[in-house]
């Protein structure tokens, strides 16, 4: 089992997802089904998530192929550089997904700019995953190749090559300042969505009683863009110098970590369960597992980030 | 010393981004909760 | 000073972190450091927002929980870095950004002790609106808190600790 082959179980997750996520989403707004709607915005944003893995075993699987005979190189490049601009909007999409399931928690209703921001967004999202996932195909599936085409070179359909891998990889490491301001960053969102985890979780662990979920639950959009900014700069870094990272156990840890805490997430956001725990209230025992989990986690996260230079490529 | 301004003109960027961010989504928020939810407890 | 420094580098407690390859050694050390940033600036930031408007909803006095949250990361990061202090005395006790971070610090610990005072010793706190100049305390400790974690970045690019920079294998 090597990235290759996990980017192979994953690559096809982005598209089929929001093509899934993309039509119920319609079928909800056109029935008007909040439930639904709710569903659909989940599956969004937890394939959004998964968009991460995607993108990064692409990276560890074109380290794997790339001096194999019959590979081409241009064409990877190409693959990557259209994945790295569908994978910017689809974590956007994700994002925007997020706040609405948080908006809906909160209003009971979706704000129009919502609706037509996730659609939009979602739509261009799938197109981009849709082309980037084309280009894959030829790199190593020749029976997508008609017999005159060559395998050389690929020109896309729309050209992803502003928001390319170089450029992002100069920028990154040619620069004295960057990735040092980068990493202040880092940790300054790490600050900002660990103080919001905590906020939350050690209420449904029973401190601060007094406080009611519902009203803490405000704060989240806080512990969203911290991570948001880890997210941008962490892409930043991995771009940059991807060696240091790819085969990188914690690494590997720290990004399972997080696609599980996405899950916890959508229970804080939308479920009854957390949004019923009023003032003096103790949380369900459901609640105060995701709550330990969830610390558990983000402390592992902090971990694994912090270990990364130390433990490094133990495969 | 031109690394220490750089970093931190870029986190005064980043701060200010988040701090963007947050006002619109919290006024937003606001907004919106002032005709949704009425009698929720305080606490 | 410098013969004080030299003799706390070389303590038996200094050279182990200098020299021991083990993962529990310097890596530990510094991941406990992280995470006690984490909690002593993620709590303290969570206070600070509260206090500057943010989900005005959520009333005061229950926070000053968060106190013990802050207190908890203040000490791993007060003996994590004495740890880390020892290691590299000679260098990181003459270092200028250090001082500034060690500096920033203890006026953000001085701000929060401030803070706490005039938010939950007053026994109104939640009746009326937070007073302008514990708003002010409390944006003055998120630049605090910014200024030391930036300054301890860059003590890994400017000067005395250069293993802890981030890029590993850059040519």
């Amino acid at each position: 089992m090597n990235l290759a082959h996990v980017h192979l179980l994953l690559n096809h997750v982005p598209t089929v997802g929001f093509g899934i996520g993309v039509c119920l989403f319609l079928v909800s707004l056109i029935q008007k089904d909040d439930k639904q709607q709710q569903v659909s915005l989940g599956i969004l944003f937890f394939v959004a998530l998964l968009s991460i893995p995607v993108y990064l075993t692409g990276v560890g699987a074109a380290e794997i192929i790339l001096d194999r005979p019959g590979v081409s190189a241009a064409v990877i490049h190409t693959h990557e550089d259209a994945a790295l601009s569908a994978f910017v909007a689809m974590a956007l999409t994700g994002a925007v997904a997020w706040l609405a399931l948080w908006q809906f928690r909160r209003f009971s209703r979706l704000p129009r700019g919502t609706v037509v921001s996730v659609l939009v967004l979602a739509v261009v999202s799938f197109a981009l995953m849709a082309q980037a996932a084309n280009i894959g195909g030829v790199i190593r599936h020749p029976e997508v190749v008609s017999l005159e085409e060559t395998v050389t070179t690929y020109e896309p359909l729309v050209d992803t090559a502003w928001l390319n891998a170089a450029s992002v990889r100069l920028f990154v490491v040619d620069t004295d300042w960057v990735w040092p301001a980068f990493e202040v960053a880092h940790f300054l969102g790490l600050s900002l969505s660990f103080g919001v985890v905590l906020l939350l979780n050690l209420r449904l662990l029973g401190m601060m009683k007094s406080l009611a979920f519902a009203n803490l639950h405000r704060t989240l959009p806080w512990g969203m863009l911290g991570f948001g900014v880890n997210l941008v700069t962490g892409m930043m870094f991995f771009i940059g110098v991807p060696e240091q990272y790819t085969t990188n156990a914690p690494f590997q840890w720290k990004i399972l970590f997080l696609v599980l805490l996405g899950i916890n997430l959508i229970y804080l956001t939308s479920l009854d369960e957390t949004w019923a725990v009023g003032s003096g209230e103790d949380a369900p025992f459901t609640a105060k597992v995701v709550a330990a989990s969830t610390i558990f986690l983000w402390v592992g996260v902090v971990f694994c980030g912090g270990m990364l230079p130390f433990l490094g490529n133990a495969y | 010393m031109p690394l220490a301004l750089m970093v931190g003109a870029t986190v005064c960027v980043v701060l200010a981004l988040i701090g963007a961010a947050a006002y619109v989504i919290d006024k937003n928020a606001a907004r919106h909760e002032g005709r949704a939810a009425e009698g929720r407890r305080p606490g | 000073m410098i013969d004080l420094l030299a003799r706390v580098e070389a303590t038996g407690l200094g050279t182990w972190l200098r020299l021991s390859p083990a993962i529990w050694a310097f890596p530990m050390v510094l991941t406990l450091h992280t995470i006690g940033l984490g909690l002593i600036v993620g709590a303290s930031v969570v206070l600070n927002l509260r206090i500057l408007g943010v989900a005005s909803l959520i009333p005061l006095k229950p926070l000053e929980k968060l106190f013990s949250i802050m207190w908890l990361g203040f000490a791993l990061n007060a003996v994590t870095g004495l740890l880390l202090f020892t290691k590299d005395a000679t260098t990181v006790g003459v270092s200028g950004v250090f001082w500034v971070k060690m500096s920033s610090i203890a006026l953000a610990i001085w701000v929060l002790t401030r803070i706490k005072t005039a938010v939950f010793e007053d026994p109104l706190v939640d009746e009326r609106p937070v007073p302008n100049s514990v708003r002010a305390l409390a944006l003055v400790s998120i630049l605090l808190w910014t200024i030391a974690i930036t300054a301890g970045r860059l003590m890994a690019y400017l000067g005395p600790t250069q293993p802890e920079a981030g890029i590993l294998f850059s040519s």
